[in-house]
């Protein structure tokens, strides 16, 4: 027997999870620790590759928060197909 | 010790700070939704860099007590590499301590900034421009002044700091360090491998690069004068440099010259042992490659040859300039006649007077190479000469005379002595003084041509003479026993007559004259019989002779009497065609043209060569 499907009521939920999610991770410290890395405060090799992942974590932490909402969004047109008579 | 690393103490504890409430933040942050798995991975893996990585690095630098007590580390003045880093500390007030993490090397991904160049430019003016670059710091430099090169902006900061002392330590230091690499490659006679080539690339990219940052310097400032930077750089550094700077012909002719003489001026007994390229080396072959530089330094250096002719490693190289400098399609008249005397004195001094101070055992085959276009010119005495006095010009053939391979070069050249011909002809816009301009190359040609042929024969005889002598006298002092005996003088003068009588022996040099002047008299005519073809063609052509009329005759050359038998078929060929007057004077005309030119010609060459 193939799964019930899921009540369009229960994807809305799980997408409205998803978009808080990404707003916490667009808003996270970690996304500002890279300005406090430039080399006003520290210079050399070391420094320098420290800045430079912590400019990589921002990207890939931004990059988690969209694909959250893109999430979300496909959540949410399941959820309306269901509804749909 | 591998690196350095800068800090403000009170920064660093800030960030340090902040990345463990970022990191206690993120560990706040879940979600178990499958469609959020991959989103919570990469929260994982920053909480993971954090708190693995940075957060224990901030914490054991600002724990490390090990500039307490003790003298903090200081980069020197002389690291280039870390010269950003040795100013920014000094401007701000930080310490300084060692970075075992890190690496000694810019990183070739590093992208210059203002400041970090601003830095560079300071510390190349002390003492990192002076002292000995390593490896690393060579490959540095290439790698930022590249940059600097190719934006304005930093350009504007590099340069005000960089100053002319700085770039003349840089430079030289650069240059000295190729020149003893290229010596030790070509010190065993061996020729530079690829592999080789790479160990002086990065200085070649420094100068690249160093050029690039004046070249952009002139699109700024236009009126500035890049080449005063040169002035007080080693000639090589001038030369590695001066070339990089896309000089006009006549600027790069001109520093070439400066950069030359300062050579010259300075060469002493310790740069000997220094085999690697000189100066000229370089600009040479770049004034080969700026179209109108090696005339413009063939005129400039009419006054002194030598700067020319004795400047570069492989002679070949200076040949080549001065052949192309001195090309009639490059060089005026005005100017040849001031460049090619010059030149012509200069060979011939350093053969007989200063042999021991020019080797070059190809001094007599490019003379003949670089007469060749100018032959009429310089061996003439009329107005349209060089006005070379009769000891230069007698003193001139003779040399390339008596060089057997001097003199088949010249001949060799005939394309550029035709070119030269042609060219003196332009001038005039005349194409009776074409005819009287080969007339008068013939004879000069034949004349030489024929004296060697005499001198030839000469020594034949005198060969000839000396083995019979040489028998005669051996017979006599020491008879050989038996079947090898040999024959007593009587004998052996008949055996002498005997041989000469079949035809063994060398012909005699009254016989080689005879050959030589009926030689000299089939040449004149084919080339007046050439002359008439040619009017006869041009005149059918422009319909003043009619399309069926007789065409001229054709010299016999198999004659001993060519001249005077085509002279007479000529002239019956004349009367029997019966063309208008002013046809027929034009005809005769061409074809004594080059008859008596020749022949005047012939005899003023003639007598300069003694003959």
């Amino acid at each position: 027997m193939p799964p019930a499907p899921i009540p369009p009521d229960q994807l809305r939920e799980r997408a409205n999870i998803l978009r808080r999610v990404a707003h916490r991770l667009d808003q996270v410290l970690a996304l500002d620790l890279h300005r406090r890395a430039d080399d006003s405060a520290w210079l050399g090799p070391t420094p320098s590759r420290c800045h430079d992942e912590l400019v990589a974590m921002r990207i890939t932490l931004l990059g988690a928060g969209r694909q959250l909402r893109d999430k979300a969004a496909t959540l949410d047109r399941r959820a309306d197909q269901l509804r749909q008579p | 010790m591998s690196g350095f690393c800068g800090y403000e103490p009170a920064m660093v504890e800030a960030l340090r700070a902040a990345m463990k409430r970022a990191l206690d933040e993120l560990d706040g942050l879940h979600c178990s939704d499958a469609e959020a798995a991959e989103a919570m991975r990469v929260v994982s893996s920053a909480q993971s860099t954090l708190r693995d990585t940075w957060l224990p690095f901030t914490s054991a630098l600002l724990a490390c007590r090990a500039l307490d007590g003790y003298q903090p580390a200081t980069i020197d003045p002389g690291d280039l590499v870390n010269s950003w880093l040795r100013i920014t500390s000094a401007e701000r007030g930080w310490q300084t301590a060692t970075d075992p993490l890190g690496s000694a090397r810019f990183s070739t991904a590093v992208v210059a900034t203002v400041e970090q160049v601003r830095a560079l430019g300071a510390a190349l003016s002390g003492a990192a421009g002076s002292d000995p670059m390593t490896t690393d710091e060579v490959a540095s430099l290439a790698m930022i002044v590249g940059q600097i090169g190719a934006r304005q902006e930093l350009r504007a900061a590099f340069l005000p700091a960089f100053t002319t002392v700085g770039w003349t330590n840089v430079c030289n230091q650069l240059a000295k360090a190729k020149r003893h690499l290229v010596t030790e490659s070509i010190i065993d006679g061996s020729a530079i491998t690829a592999d080789e080539r790479l160990r002086w690339a990065d200085i070649d990219a420094a100068f690249a690069g160093l050029g690039a940052v004046v070249v952009g310097d002139r699109i700024d400032h236009p009126r500035a004068d890049s080449t005063l930077l040169l002035e007080d750089m080693s000639p090589f550094a001038a030369a590695s440099l001066a070339v990089r700077l896309g000089l006009d012909a006549q600027a790069l002719a001109e520093t070439t010259r400066r950069v030359i003489e300062h050579e010259q001026a300075m060469l002493d007994p310790a740069d000997e042992t220094v085999l690697g390229p000189r100066p000229a080396d370089l600009l040479f072959d770049a004034m080969l490659a700026t179209p109108g530089a090696p005339t413009a330094y063939m005129v400039l250096t009419a006054d002194a040859p030598q700067l020319a002719m004795e400047a570069t490693t492989d002679p070949d190289v200076a040949h080549r300039l001065v052949a192309v400098g001195t090309d009639p399609s490059a060089i005026t008249f005005q100017q040849a006649a001031v460049v090619m005397p010059a030149l012509v004195r200069w060979v011939l001094d350093a053969r007989e007077w200063n042999a021991t101070m020019v080797y070059d055992p190809e001094l007599m085959s490019t003379l003949a190479t670089l007469a060749a276009p100018h032959l009429l010119a310089l061996l003439t005495s009329g107005a349209d000469s060089y006005g070379m006095s009769t000891r230069e010009r007698r003193a001139m053939e003779s040399a390339v005379m008596n060089d057997r391979t001097a003199f088949a070069r010249l001949l060799a050249e005939r394309d550029r002595v035709v070119a030269g011909v042609v060219e003196h002809a332009a001038r005039s816009g005349s194409s009776a003084r074409l005819l009287d301009d080969v007339a008068q190359l013939l004879a000069v040609i034949d004349s030489m041509q024929r004296v060697r042929t005499v001198r030839h024969a000469e020594e034949m005889q005198a060969q000839w003479n000396l083995m019979w002598d040489l028998l005669d006298r051996a017979a006599g002092l020491a008879p050989l026993a038996g079947p090898w005996a040999l024959v007593p003088g009587a004998s052996l003068a008949l055996l002498r007559k005997v041989l000469e009588d079949s035809g063994v022996a060398p012909d005699s040099v009254g016989t080689m004259q005879a050959r030589a002047l009926q030689s000299f008299d089939a040449m004149t005519t084919a080339g007046a019989a050439a002359v008439v073809c040619a009017m006869f063609d041009q005149m059918v052509a422009g319909g003043r002779i009619p399309g069926g009329a007789a065409p001229p005759p054709l010299p016999d050359m198999t004659r001993t009497d060519t001249g005077s038998e085509y002279a007479e078929r000529f002239g019956d060929w004349l009367a029997a065609s019966e063309f208008n007057p002013d046809v027929e004077h034009e005809l005769r005309d061409g074809k004594e043209t080059i008859a008596s030119t020749h022949e005047a010609a012939r005899n003023e060459n003639d007598a300069l060569l003694g003959g």
